[in-house]
């Protein structure tokens, strides 16, 4: 019969969860229905998508990062099955949040800058779902132009990102509540996107007339498929009268002479060349870059005024399409924006044209030591770095430059110029791929094998001992255990370099971070016999002890707890402890003390932590005691009461303590700190 | 009721036992970088004391160094030595507050990337946000009160993160947030410019600290600006790198709204 209210409880606790896994659980056949971003403009957007049963559409939109309410949108027209909710009265360049009538998922869409703000859109040719919603929610673009054209029977790549993001194709949108582009069924030779000022024109074939550029935009983007101008593309002999020939260039002019002020005045011939090559015609200047098909798989494509450029994601360098045009001489500055934004190749040749159209200029030093870092720390070209170098402190010995220049000279000459192919493999590994893979740990493991790769193709180059070093140091965030067999090997195949002379230290720092205390201290210990880092090293190894010593305790405070909780659980179910007063004292002990801790709230860093740390010594006194009365009775027999309150008092004590130094070290060690412990 | 008591501590030390290590270790690092936040604003600061706090927050610094390419690991312990001796205490202590800001930032951002895939993501991005929590609460007071936009945003979208789990729903929870993060500390930039603006005939002391801090606030926001507008980027990077003099809150103000693209700020 006693046993009936624990076989309730525990029944009651199933049923409580039984119940709250059903109600929690998601709807069978529930799958959620995705809509489209279809049209957005500076001040509204449209919202559509198809539903299996007749009923009215409805928005729920909210300005994103705060600052407005939520407002309801419903379609204007009569229950069906497909719906376009317009949603009007936005803020230029802000993104909205929004839902589909009572749904529980929010979308969010951002609407197009006013005027010629900068913005950025994403140039896709992949059909790879995962790749394309990874770009997308990673770079969140305003929208995304798919240069691969659908595959009947493939998956859509874009179906979950149209939440997110109007997806446009060369030939119009890429939609399927409009009707997905077809190549050979496209009305015009050509397709616009407006967008923030700009007007994006896709020309396929033929010959376009000027109604192409009927729009209002300040600034006209065209890209024109291999084809509409025949000839090698720019560069050729005949390129000029090839492109005076064609229609489009007759439409370009013709506009370029009704808008002075909007001129149509960059060209990008896909599939001309493989690199990049322009060649002005009239004032236009055309850009040969790779076919469609030839593209990388993602890149951005950033607008920003008059400047233009195209940042691959996988790191590689970025290209300026177009510039803002120089109306007066160049500048170190101007040279600058062009290497700030990735154009290194065209910075460096700028800054020379700089250098050789302005010999005397004050700011001459700047100019080389750019040239020089740039083909140093972006191009990799040391000996192009090396040349620059030299000549600025040959000319300009006092510049201020003059300093760092030299520190970079004797860096490089370091090495000798056998070693340079090696050093800009692992540079550019270091500096450029691997920051790049920063959130792929498979491409970051393969980058850290191919600088594995280099020490042991190089194992008799200076540099091997640096790059194993470097690779060690990486590995110690990824896989302790073997950063510390290569700071081993750093030792043991290179003792006395100076990448060497640290490496117990290091292995030490990377045994603490995994939290392995004791491999730690050892490490710590060995470190200390090198009278130079004796200091930290013991610092360190005190430290590790420290973090011993809580964990040990921490032990201990378990043990502690098990020997009286287990026999207190058992003498608690033969004999009754303390009664129902007992619990409602130290209930009304728990809210006492919950209160004080919220007359001074901000001395704790959440609401959990305030919580926690104010009902748990309450809550473990009173469990204590319900625990050690009855075992203190088992031990000590009740017709001893002294001894019988010594012990209960005693175990209490033990259990409060050790259960309050779990709570401390588990949810904050701040202080045991204050406590000295 | 005494049974239902016994089956309560079994459940207690279970839910003692469970949990994400390494979220036990953000929540310590987040209640540490609170605690410092406190610690050095007592007059005089025990160093000793905050050196020890920092010590928690060491996994989060170590793992935004490695990852972002951030210098914390030596430069907050050197603005911390460079305290302890009493050398510009008031402007070094800024890298050690604000750059433990930057580094909670850039562990949101990691653990939001990864959000749909990684159960304890949500949860390790709540960790982190309750160590910059104090930096929404006084932006809201200073530009919005009595409203609190810029906190109630970042809840509403951690609860969303936390509720909808790998939902698509998460995609606007986690976009949410980091749009509201990136307004916060545009804000913080554009604050202490206008502090700049205000003191700079006055106390230039002062105006060396509110520079600094502004300077460790525009890392957290830099890299979103330089994306959008390189125009806007080298606007704020030029004012911060000139003299007092040079600042002009309202041209700052225009330079954050163009270079982050989707956020009203203000």
């Amino acid at each position: 019969m006693r046993k009936i209210p624990l076989i309730t409880a525990v029944a009651v606790v199933v049923a409580a969860a039984l119940a709250a896994w059903l109600l929690l659980r998601p709807a069978p056949g529930g799958r959620e229905i995705l809509p489209e971003v279809l049209a957005v403009g500076p001040v509204s957007a449209s919202i559509a998508w198809t539903t299996a049963e007749p009923v009215r559409g409805e928005v729920v939109f909210r300005p994103s990062a705060g600052g407005g309410g939520e407002t309801v949108i419903q379609e204007p027209q009569e229950p069906g099955f497909r719906h376009e909710v317009p949603l009007t009265g936005l803020s230029p360049a802000t993104r909205y949040a929004y839902r589909l009538g009572r749904g529980k998922s929010w979308f969010h869409f951002q609407t197009q800058p006013a005027g010629a703000d900068p913005f950025y859109s994403l140039m896709v040719n992949s059909r790879d779902p995962g790749k394309v919603t990874e770009w997308v929610l990673s770079e969140s673009p305003d929208f995304v132009i798919s240069l691969a054209l659908p595959q009947p029977g493939e998956p859509d790549p874009f179906q979950e990102v149209r939440a997110f993001v109007p997806v446009f194709s060369p030939f119009g949108p890429h939609s399927p509540f409009l009707g997905m582009p077809d190549p050979q069924a496209a009305a015009l030779p050509w397709h616009a996107v407006d967008w923030g000022g700009y007007r994006l024109v896709f020309v396929h074939h033929a010959a376009p007339g000027p109604e192409m550029f009927n729009s209002p935009a300040s600034f006209f983007l065209v890209m024109v498929d291999r084809g509409v101008i025949p000839g090698g593309g720019p560069g050729s002999e005949d390129f000029a009268e090839q492109v005076r020939g064609t229609g489009l260039h007759e439409s370009i002019l013709a506009h370029n002479i009704e808008n002075p002020q909007r001129k149509a005045d960059f060209v990008v011939l896909l599939g001309s060349r493989e690199k990049t090559v322009r060649e002005a015609v009239d004032q236009v200047t055309y850009v040969a870059a790779s076919s469609m098909e030839d593209w990388p798989e993602v890149l951005r494509l950033d607008m920003d005024g008059a400047l233009v450029r195209t940042v691959p994601l996988d790191g590689t360098a970025a290209m300026v399409l177009r510039q803002p045009a120089v109306a007066r001489k160049l500048t170190c500055r101007e040279c600058r924006q062009l290497a700030e934004n990735g154009a290194y190749e065209e910075s460096v040749a700028s800054y020379e044209t700089f250098v050789r159209e302005n010999a005397s200029h004050y700011q001459v030093d700047d100019a080389l030591f750019a040239i020089a870092q740039i083909r140093d720390e972006k191009l990799f070209d040391y000996p192009g770095a090396l040349t620059w170098y030299q000549q600025l402190l040959d000319k300009h010995s006092d510049s201020a430059l003059a300093p760092l220049a030299r520190q970079r000279v004797r860096f490089i000459t370091t090495w000798d110029e056998a070693d340079f192919p090696v050093l800009a493999a692992f540079e550019r590994i270091r500096k450029l791929e691997y920051a790049a893979a920063r959130e792929q740990p498979q491409e970051r493991a393969r980058l850290l094998d191919q600088v594995d790769g280099l020490v042991r193709e190089n194992a008799r180059s200076p540099l091997a001992p640096v790059m194993l070093r470097w690779r060690a140091g990486q590995l110690a965030f990824l896989d302790p255990e073997a950063a510390v067999r290569e700071f081993m090997r750093l030792k043991e195949e290179y003792p006395g370099h100076p990448e060497a002379s640290d490496a117990w230290m290091a292995i030490g720092e990377t045994w603490y971070a995994a939290g392995r205390y004791q491999e730690a201290r050892e490490a710590f210990g060995w470190a200390e016999e090198t009278p130079e880092l004796a200091g930290a090293a013991r610092a360190q190894a005190a430290r590790s002890l420290r973090n011993i010593r809580r964990k040990n305790f921490s032990m201990a405070a378990w043990a502690v707890l098990a020997l009286v909780a287990l026999p207190g659980l058992v003498a608690a179910l033969r004999s009754p402890g303390p009664g129902r007063r007992t619990g409602a004292a130290f209930l009304a002990l728990a809210v006492a003390s919950v209160f004080g801790a919220w007359l001074i709230q901000e001395e704790f860093s959440s609401m959990t932590e305030l919580i926690l740390l104010s009902v748990s010594p309450a809550l473990f006194a009173f469990l204590g005691t319900v625990l050690s009365a009855p075992l203190a009775a088992a031990l000590a027999g009740r017709s001893r009461p002294v001894a019988l309150a010594l012990a209960g008092a005693g175990l209490g004590a033990l259990f409060f303590l050790a259960a309050m130094y779990l709570v401390l070290y588990h949810f904050n060690m701040h202080y045991l700190i204050v406590f000295g412990l | 009721m005494k049974k239902f008591w016994i089956l309560l501590l079994p459940l207690t030390l279970l839910f003692a036992c469970s949990g994400d290590k390494g979220l036990e270790a953000i929540r310590e690092g987040a209640s540490a970088q609170v605690a410092i936040e406190r610690l050095r604003k007592e007059s005089p600061p025990s160093w000793a004391v905050i050196q020890a706090e920092y010590e928690k927050t060491l996994p989060m610094v170590l793992a935004a160094d490695q990852k972002w390419g951030t210098n914390y690991e030596k430069e907050i312990p050197l603005a911390l030595a460079l305290c302890q001796e009493g050398t510009d205490v008031e402007v070094n202590q800024q890298v050690l507050a604000k750059g433990l800001q930057h580094a909670a930032v850039l562990g949101i951002r990691d653990n939001l990337a990864m959000v749909r895939e990684d159960k304890h993501a949500a949860a390790r991005a709540t960790a982190y946000f309750e160590g910059i929590r104090p930096t929404f609460v006084r932006r809201d007071k200073d530009y919005f009160a009595p409203d609190k936009p810029l906190e109630q945003t970042a809840d509403r979208a951690l609860t969303a993160l936390a509720e909808d789990g790998e939902g698509i729903g998460t995609w606007t929870a986690a976009r949410e947030l980091l749009d509201v993060m990136d307004r916060t500390y545009a804000l913080c930039v554009l604050y202490e410019l206008q502090s700049v603006e205000k003191l700079r005939d006055d106390d230039r002391a002062e105006c060396a600290v509110k520079m600094k801090e502004a300077e460790v606030f525009w890392r957290i926001i830099a890299p979103r600006v330089k994306k959008t507008s390189s125009k806007a980027y080298e606007t704020i990077a030029a004012m911060l790198g000139a003299d007092y003099g040079a600042v002009d809150a309202k041209a700052a103000k225009e330079a954050l709204s163009q270079g982050l693209s989707g956020i009203q700020l203000l």
